[in-house]
């Protein structure tokens, strides 16, 4: 609840001429207004409150398109990508003629020194024209650990299940990761980083259309 | 409350027009009682602690209770005296209390937050870390369209058991807290002769990580 | 000190009021100078015993025994390591579970059960201060106190090669109370402080001290 306003003592007024006429019915409506107004405010600022403050954590993605077989580029990297079906590995638990397994395959190349060492990996989900979202997990990593040689191509290899039905819809969500540079001290790593406060608070999302 | 507040205002306004005492007191008497209702409702105000609960959607086992983010589902409850994971053997002086649990989501994927055991008394109970959590099903991606199943183990004294009802809430961001997590809660059906039963006969080993 | 009131050769009153000056200065400087009226030593906090209960406020504690163990070398390469082990049982008296915890003789800075053994002479110094486990079965261990389970809790120093064992110990417990956040009005468990009235400096106080011999390896 906010801290109430201090309310001054209420002293009763005066009596009043009693030539006053009864409150005219738009100044009752008023009142009446006023009262919703307050409860609203009361209970919905807390609210908004605590929103703004989870919101600012977590902020609404900005979707960059990538056009089907097109290689996108952003902050330092460029981006493609291709998705073709394949079988369960054997043994996994979703293999099911209902459920439909994907190979990703995802490659990067640094367009200048500094993409070179934002060698982070990237996040990697399956989205139907729904919303509906699909982990795919990264079980082949072809970059070196050390600093990526401008131009060149590395590739991610990843799997992912959805359900047969949108095998063949499902396009490729691919969050890079845009501040973690790979030539950072040890020692500074947990320190605050100020050039990218801005690049922290964003949510992006390239996908690649399908 | 500031609602409540505007009323004695308004019961000042209407008093302009005063026929005579009697009104007089009993305008007085509906303000004291306004004031009187205004200090009482206060006290309905949640604390601090109450508003970082979650909301809750409560549930029965074997019935699908779902929250806006996931579904679970209590598959089955049982007892055990010892669990093997792989060739490690956890054992407890008290009881395990194994629940199969089965969740799926509408949307965005999630790995199931482990449990909290509420006992009937109001004592909650993390899951043990006697079993790796990574053979739970909180190790376990939940995803649209299927429902994924694992368990989740429980190393509680025997008077814990009855009426005990297993809380799920959902994962959020450890840095920016929100408002209202959506939480389910699953009534394990463990009446008193159920927990007498679970209690005296555990299973002498249960083992994880063996699809069934 | 009344006096006549045609006297007024007599230097009487000049003395009088002079003398008491006096007297209360010194009483005031001998105080100071004895230390105060308020920092004449605290009550030493209560020796406990093996096997008694102290109530801890969020626990309910026990001290069993404090020994030396010995973990033998699993391969011929590794070496055997030895550790100062002080048990406990502790009943975790709040609804909720709790971690054992680490840090103990950290002065606070620790987690769970392992804060609340706030101090140990001799010092064994670690980088993370102490940790506390509930031993289970052969080679298991947990580190969560269920509420209302007494669980037998140890906390375990490693020694370094060259550290001779030490024959006794002498262990300071705090205690924790329920209290509210003043700002966000939750409530949290936090061990009781007292001020120094001076500095204004709060310091966690020890409740409960505990002096036990240590059973040598291979003592029964």
């Amino acid at each position: 609840m906010p801290p109430r306003p201090p309310q001054p003592p209420w002293t009763p007024p005066e009596e009043t001429p009693p030539a006053a006429a009864p409150p005219p019915r738009s100044r009752r409506l008023l009142l009446g207004v006023g009262a919703v107004v307050a409860l609203v405010v009361a209970l919905g600022a807390p609210t908004a409150d605590r929103y703004l403050f989870y919101k600012s954590g977590r902020p609404s993605p900005t979707v960059h398109l990538a056009e089907p077989g097109q290689t996108l580029t952003y902050e330092h990297v460029s981006w493609k990508s291709a998705i073709e079906p394949t079988t369960a590995p054997p043994g996994s638990r979703h293999n099911t003629p209902d459920k439909q397994w994907l190979k990703i395959t995802v490659t990067r190349s640094a367009t200048d020194d500094t993409g070179a060492v934002l060698t982070a990996k990237p996040e990697l989900k399956l989205k139907d024209a729904g919303g509906r979202t699909w982990m795919a997990e990264i079980y082949e990593d072809n970059t070196p650990t050390e600093k990526h040689e401008v131009g060149k191509e590395y590739s991610y290899l990843a799997m992912a299940v959805v359900p047969a039905a949108v095998g063949k819809e499902v396009q490729l969500n691919l969050e890079p990761n845009i501040t973690y540079r790979m030539d950072t001290p040890t020692e500074k790593l947990f320190a605050p980083d100020e050039e990218n406060l801005d690049k922290d608070r964003r949510n992006d999302v390239i996908v690649f259309r399908r | 409350m500031t609602a409540t507040d505007q009323r004695p205002a308004a019961s000042r306004r209407r008093r302009a027009p005063a026929r005579g005492g009697g009104s007089k007191v009993l305008g007085a008497i509906v303000g004291l009682a306004l004031a009187a209702g205004a200090v009482g409702l206060q006290t309905l105000g949640l604390s601090a602690d109450e508003m970082s609960m979650p909301l809750v959607s409560a549930g029965d086992k074997g019935e699908e209770v779902a929250t806006g983010r996931f579904t679970i589902r209590v598959d089955g409850v049982k007892t055990a005296k010892s669990i093997r994971v792989a060739d490690k053997t956890a054992v407890t002086g008290n009881v395990f209390l194994v629940v199969e649990t089965s969740a799926t989501v509408p949307q965005e994927p999630l790995k199931i937050r482990p449990p909290v055991l509420v006992a009937d008394d109001g004592r909650r109970f993390d899951t043990t870390d006697k079993v790796d959590r990574s053979k739970t099903l909180a190790n376990v991606w939940s995803q649209p369209g299927w429902w994924t199943s694992g368990v989740f183990v429980f190393d509680v004294p025997a008077d814990a058991l009855a009426g005990a009802k297993a809380s799920f809430v959902a994962p959020t961001n450890a840095f920016y807290s929100e408002p209202t997590l959506p939480a389910a809660e699953v009534d394990l059906g463990i009446d008193e002769a159920a927990a007498k039963q679970f209690a005296a006969a555990p299973q002498d080993v249960y083992t994880l990580g063996e699809k069934k | 000190m009344t006096e006549p009131s045609g006297a007024p050769s007599t230097p009487k009153r000049p003395v009088v009021v002079p003398a008491i000056g006096l007297v209360i200065l010194t009483a005031v400087g001998v105080t100071a100078l004895l230390g105060g009226l308020d920092t004449t030593p605290d009550k030493p906090p209560p020796q406990m015993a093996a096997g008694q209960k102290i109530d801890q406020g969020l626990y309910e504690t026990e001290f069993v025994e404090a020994r030396i163990t010995v973990q033998r070398a699993a391969s011929k390469f590794a070496e055997d390591r030895r550790y100062l082990d002080i048990l406990f049982k502790v009943t975790n008296k709040s609804d909720t579970t709790i971690p054992t915890g680490m840090g103990a003789g950290s002065t606070g800075a620790g987690t769970g059960f392992a804060r609340t053994l706030i101090k140990m002479t001799p010092e064994i110094k670690s980088q993370w201060g102490a940790q506390a486990f509930i031993p289970s079965g052969e080679d298991g261990k947990s580190s969560q106190l269920h509420p209302g389970v007494p669980s037998n809790v140890t906390v375990r120093y490693e020694l370094d090669k060259a550290a001779q064992a030490p024959p006794e110990v002498a262990l300071s417990l705090s205690k924790l109370e329920k209290t509210e956040h003043p700002l966000f009005r939750t409530t949290n468990w936090m061990p009781v402080e007292k001020e120094d009235p001076f500095t204004r400096k709060r310091t966690i106080e020890a409740l409960y001290t505990i002096k036990a011999p240590v059973k040598q390896e291979g003592a029964p």
